[in-house]
């Protein structure tokens, strides 16, 4: 037997966690006081935890919701409805360990039976896709005693434990979008559309108890207001500002910290369609841009390059090296083109979704250098919801500029989707060398074998360009002087429980 | 009227049909495959024929069910009611504005038609009129919120909560929603003013010992308001309407901003409710227009 904690221990390095300024003390061992903290939209996804897909309101719901395991600031896996589970040998069989005294929000004690509930509700048992992909390969689930669960898979699954964040919710809560239970360190209160939600510290929390009291998510819709509505004193904190943003709030209340957003910031190309069917033609793409120049345009600077769909906070996973696969090289580019049979440039157009600035500057100084290699690139500018549906489900674009994030924390989240018949392969990508380096990866149970298979896929999405990899959009966080210990998580987390009041 | 709704409802719907994308689509985002999407939509009902969705909700709405929205799995009557009273005092709130300023302002205006006066106002009634709500709401928020202070950008209080508060987070996005209409207001009125002033029974007013104050507001006011009536009426339908701008300015989570969010989530239900309930504002304040012209101008009722 071995401890899961070492099995998926060291999944990410610790990240800079950059704290404000001020060092008050954080003394009070009760719950007190109150923050207003903004949040860009409503929860519109509802607050079903098992069905919500938004990553802002997931990272809301961390805080109310917790699994058997849940992610600590530095990306690991820890025990938390759990005490502990163990993993057989084979990696079949997980024995899982309730930690005693856990309590819901209404009082009553965790038991197996609501955890077996909660993973039930999620395996797709009533004939309906499961919620949770993987819990597809379950092949029993049992109670030993009131404490005890035994679970057996069909196949063995490394990165099976990821999917034990899988909120636990009682199991006579059989509509949980409304009556909302949880075990975090936070309870619902209420909520009014577009408006705000509010929490409350949840007193009998099995673990540290979160500092501050009352907590008023409030909708700030209007980005441009973001700044007034700080200044003027109507929200506390705010993530994901602009770097524009950020240098507004110089000299004011307001500590600024840096993280980066985690995600694959990429010119996606459908590998499908002419020209870019030619890996020449991609490669001639790669070799045409700078990324340090587009960091210096969209974000003054900041950000980190990539070469690959990795960003480096899976420092199991990232190679840098794989970011000088194409170092800017204009004539290189030029003879690829004319190679392909494209000497004079071609033209085609970059689907942008309108609603990310960041995205939109890429794609204007991506138009700009790829005109020095006599390719014209226009920007389509499309709502969302379009780029959802013809982009991402449709398939029907050429190329689009937007960030790949990773749903859970493995790097199966984000390599299994340039599979050649994957679901989410959006971007048409077909090679079979990296089928079977992906398939090596997830069905060893060795993880240095699963990590070098892993590395190969990535070499190989950098060798075959299937993607024009430009960076890791760096994030800013606008926190009242008033508070500190804002922890930047390697996912979407808003971890309100660690924040508290500095005494001044 | 009814027809007018009808053709309203049908259209809005038949516009969800042809802009791209969907409400399953929007709930599974980045998680949205082709199996998943289709899944979804089944379940929504979202994969039944067009005519057949439209005839389903028509019904509903017919008998009094409004559906329930898709985002917030809430029912669509109980959501508008709450934001109704939201967007609605934030109307009267500016209609009293311009009312009350507008009417003062142009019988001063008039009286001394011709002068210095005058004409300055004409220009700087032009200058504000060109000037759109949103921008002056923005100036607002800046000079009251940052310079002097006496307001907090963005701190909307709930009518539940605080009523007398709430009210006052409204001044200012009220006013700014009445500038414009009062500039427009009076450079209406002013001329209705004058022309009437050039009236036979201005003259026997005058004749008869009366002022001209007096006789402004005894007289001449009550024919000049007719024209007025037209362009308040729609003030009205037009504030409801355009509220979503100003919402936006000011972060205030009204009519406007359900609408609009809605339309993004392609939560249809929601969309079809407020577009309607727009719809009827406009067509009532028509109704209303009709009968004060009966109240105002005698000469109407004898048909």
């Amino acid at each position: 037997m071995k401890k899961a904690g070492l099995l998926l221990a060291a999944l990410l390095a610790t990240m800079a966690v950059a704290l404000g300024g001020c060092t008050g003390g954080k003394t009070k061992e009760a719950s007190s006081g109150q923050i207003t903290i903004g949040i860009p939209q409503d929860l519109e996804d509802g607050l079903d935890p098992h069905k919500v897909s938004a990553a802002g309101t997931k990272e809301i719901l961390f805080n109310i919701y917790e699994g058997l395991v849940k992610y600590d600031e530095s990306g690991d896996l820890k025990p938390a409805v759990a005490n502990a589970v163990d993993i057989s040998e084979d990696g079949l069989v997980y024995t899982i360990t309730l930690r005693d005294n856990v309590k819901f929000h209404n009082g009553n004690t965790v038991t197996a039976e609501d955890v077996i509930y909660s993973i039930e509700r999620c395996a797709g048992k009533d004939g309906n896709d499961p919620l949770v992909p993987a819990f597809s390969n379950i092949a029993s689930l049992e109670k030993k005693d009131d404490k005890t669960i035994t679970l057996t898979l069909k196949e063995a699954d490394t990165e099976f434990m990821a999917s034990l964040t899988t909120a636990v919710i009682p199991a006579d809560n059989t509509d949980p979008a409304t009556n909302v239970i949880g075990t975090g360190p936070y309870k619902y209160v209420s909520r009014a559309p577009q408006e705000s939600i509010v929490l409350t510290a949840f007193d009998d929390y099995w673990g540290e108890k979160a500092h501050i009291k009352d907590v008023t998510l409030k909708v700030v819709a209007n980005p441009d207001a973001i700044v007034m509505e700080l200044k003027g004193g109507s929200i506390d904190m705010i993530a994901r500002i602009t770097d524009t943003q950020a240098a507004e709030l110089e000299g004011s209340d307001f500590n600024v910290l840096e993280g980066t957003m985690n995600l694959v910031q990429a010119l996606y190309i459908n590998n499908a369609v002419e020209p870019f069917n030619d890996v020449r033609v991609r490669q001639a793409l790669c070799y045409a841009i700078d990324p340090a120049e587009i960091m210096t345009f969209v974000s003054g600077g900041k950000g980190t390059e990539l070469g690959s769909s990795m960003f480096p906070a899976f420092t199991k996973y990232y190679d840098e090296s794989l970011n000088h696969t194409y170092d800017q090289d204009l004539e290189k580019a030029k003879q690829l083109l004319t190679e392909a049979g494209y000497p004079n440039g071609f033209s085609f157009s970059m689907s942008v979704p309108s609603n990310y600035q960041q995205h939109i500057s890429t794609a204007e100084v991506l138009s700009e250098q790829f005109k020095k290699i006599g390719v014209d690139a226009k920007i389509d500018l499309i709502e969302w919801d379009s780029w959802l549906s013809d982009v991402y489900v449709g398939r029907n674009y050429t190329t689009t500029v937007v960030g790949v994030d990773a749903s859970t924390l493995t790097a199966r989240a984000l390599l299994e989707r340039f599979v050649s018949d994957s679901g989410k392969n959006f971007v048409n990508f077909s090679s079979p060398a990296y089928d079977e380096a992906f398939k090596a990866a997830i069905s060893t149970t060795d993880d240095a074998e699963q990590t070098a298979d892993y590395k190969k896929c990535l070499s190989i999405l950098s060798e075959e360009a299937a993607n024009v990899y430009i960076q890791d959009l760096p994030t800013f966080v606008a926190l009242n002087k008033k508070y500190a210990g804002y922890k930047f998580y390697p996912l979407y987390v808003q971890d309100i429980a660690s924040l508290y009041e500095v005494e001044q | 009227m009814l027809l007018t709704l009808l053709a309203v409802s049908f259209i809005v719907f038949a516009a969800f049909e042809i802009i791209p994308g969907d409400a399953a689509v929007s709930r599974l985002g980045s998680n949205a495959t082709k199996e998943t999407v289709e899944a979804l939509r089944v379940q929504m009902g979202l994969d039944k024929p067009f005519i057949v969705r439209y005839l389903n909700w028509l019904s509903g709405f017919v008998k009094g069910d409004f559906g329930t929205s898709i985002s917030y799995n809430l029912p669509v009557s109980s959501m508008i009611l709450e934001k109704l009273p939201i967007t609605v005092t934030l109307t009267i709130l500016s209609m009293i504005m311009t009312i009350g300023i507008s009417i003062p302002l142009s019988l001063l205006i008039a009286k001394y038609a011709g002068s210095k006066f005058d004409r300055i106002s004409y220009g700087t009634n032009q200058f504000v009129m060109a000037v759109p709500s949103f921008f002056l709401g923005i100036m607002m928020s800046w000079f009251f919120g940052m310079v002097l202070k006496l307001f907090r950008p963005g701190g909307y209080i709930s009518y539940k909560k605080d009523f007398g508060g709430f009210l006052g987070y409204l001044i200012l996005p009220a006013i700014a929603i009445a500038i414009p209409k009062c500039a427009m207001s009076i450079k209406l009125l002013r001329s209705a003013i004058l022309t009437e002033a050039g009236k036979d029974y201005v003259r026997t007013a005058y004749s008869r010992g009366l002022s001209t104050m007096e006789v402004l507001y005894r007289h001449v006011l009550k024919n000049a308001m007719i024209p007025l009536i037209t362009f308040w009426g729609m003030a009205v339908a037009d504030m409801i309407a355009g509220s979503i701008v100003i919402e936006q300015v000011f972060n205030i989570p009204g009519l406007g901003r359900i609408l609009l969010t809605s339309i993004a989530n392609r939560d249809y239900p929601v969309v079809e409710a407020v577009i309607i309930l727009i719809a009827f504002v406009v067509l009532i304040m028509n109704l209303v227009v009709d009968i004060l012209y009966r109240v105002v101008d005698p000469r109407l009722r004898k048909d």
